[in-house]
């Protein structure tokens, strides 16, 4: 009768290619042992079958909530209604930030600066970029956040230069409402999120896809920061959520 | 020590240092993990909600007492499951209320929509089936994924126990999954006993 030990590691695949087929010459020769292997087999399949359990975003919130109030900590008032934040203002600045990346002919907008918003593509700050959302647009949930304080946890690094020639163009605006008018291919500009970027997870349950086919994009508007994680189907702007970096809280979503 | 675990134990001193987003950073790291061990443990979604709650207020709480021997992630399981055997206790004696044959229906009123996806009916029916201590070294084992030295450190037994728990509770699922084929060289019933 093979242990059991061998049993079980045959039946979770940690035997190598020679060991499991000794191992299963011998446990086959062994009927009591066939059938241990064939129990382990099945437990295991329905196991990781299992998908991950997961707090709503609701259930999240009160968990967090009622924690610190528990431990007597003073955080900072949570909203009791979702803040909706100018939702096409967000959207448009990350789509086209994120096309920012790729499109080298505009790199001559990262020249600009003076301005304190900046949008983070994994190392790569570009100034003035998120002009075009306004002040007012700015998430009042978001003011006074912790604006580059998890820029660490970005995964992918995306080096864009200002090197390249870029078409004159009158204002910022203006090059937007080109952006707008004639979208580049929003897929090679990918910036894959990683399992180790901050509100990753939440963003991948929220939207309701893996993080490998999203795109990500830090927003950094004066104090304020956004995580934007958007999905692109056809060069179109599809699903986004952003969030606040602190607490991972909703900001909003699209649709 | 791992990346994880060290950066627990500076999150811990952080927090015990009034940071308050080390607090966030640490539930944001653990507490899908802590729930979806109670969600198995409980089968209930409320329950496993205040499970959890009282796990990491129980943890929170002791973070002082935290010394950094063991990773904070085996210590917060070791509450959790710790938590969950009294709940469960707990639950029992008031047997007045049946534990559920599912789980919850998801709460799909919550303002933001989405489902978490949870252990099949039929798989959680079978867990649900297992003595306490074999359905925790099983969830933490197989369903978790965690090695069985941190298994064993977070239930406070040796690694021989947590292999006969988990190789006993597999066999009983298997049973319970009515896919036991085959005959066994120890009837389960005995080796149960």
């Amino acid at each position: 009768m093979p242990d059991h030990d061998l049993i079980a590691a045959l039946a979770e695949g940690r035997l190598d290619a020679t060991e499991a087929a000794t191992a299963e010459r011998a446990i086959a020769a062994d009927p009591a042992a066939a059938a241990m292997l064939a129990a382990h087999r099945t437990a295991l399949t329905a196991t990781r079958a299992a998908e991950p359990a997961i707090l709503t975003e609701t259930e999240r919130r009160d968990l967090r909530a009622s924690v610190a109030d528990a431990v007597g900590l003073e955080r900072s008032p949570q909203p009791a209604v979702r803040r909706r934040a100018p939702w096409a203002a967000i959207s448009i600045a990350a789509a086209t930030l994120a096309a920012l990346v790729a499109v080298v002919p505009l790199a001559g907008l990262l020249t600009d600066s003076g301005d304190s918003a900046a949008v983070t593509f994994g190392t790569t700050e570009i100034d003035d970029a998120a002009r075009m959302t306004s002040e007012e647009s700015v998430p009042p949930a978001l003011e006074g956040g912790t604006q580059g304080a998890e820029s660490d946890a970005i995964g992918d690094t995306v080096s864009t230069t200002a090197a390249a020639a870029a078409p004159a163009a009158e204002s910022l605006e203006e090059r937007l409402a080109a952006f707008i008018a004639d979208p580049v291919d929003l897929e090679q500009s990918r910036v894959s999120p990683t399992s180790e970027t901050l509100c990753g997870m939440e963003a991948s349950k929220h939207i309701g896809a893996p993080l490998e086919d999203l795109l990500y994009a830090e927003l950094i508007l004066g104090d304020a920061q956004a995580l934007v994680f958007f999905r692109v189907t056809e060069g179109e702007l599809t699903m986004a959520a952003a969030f606040a970096p602190e607490g991972c809280l909703l900001i909003d979503s699209l649709p | 020590m791992t990346d994880r675990a060290e950066t627990d134990a500076l999150l811990v001193e952080r927090y015990l240092r009034g940071d308050v987003e080390a607090f966030d950073e640490l539930m944001r790291a653990h507490e899908d993990r802590v729930f979806a061990v109670c969600l198995r443990m409980l089968r209930d979604r409320e329950a496993a909600l205040d499970a959890t709650q009282e796990t990491f207020v129980t943890v929170f709480r002791k973070a002082d007492r935290f010394a950094g021997r063991s990773a904070f992630s085996t210590w917060l399981y070791r509450v959790a499951v710790n938590t969950c055997y009294d709940q469960a206790r707990r639950r029992r004696r008031h047997a007045a209320v049946p534990l559920p044959e599912t789980n919850d229906p998801v709460d799909l009123s919550a303002d933001d929509g989405f489902r978490s996806a949870e252990v099949r009916p039929e798989i959680a029916a079978a867990l649900a089936g297992l003595p306490d201590e074999f359905r925790a070294a099983v969830v933490l084992s197989d369903v978790e994924g965690l090695a069985l030295q941190t298994v064993a450190e977070i239930l406070e037994v040796p690694v021989g126990t947590v292999k006969s728990r988990v190789f006993r509770g597999r066999r009983l699922l298997a049973e319970s999954l009515g896919n036991l084929m085959g005959p066994s060289d120890t009837p389960i019933r005995e080796a149960n006993a």
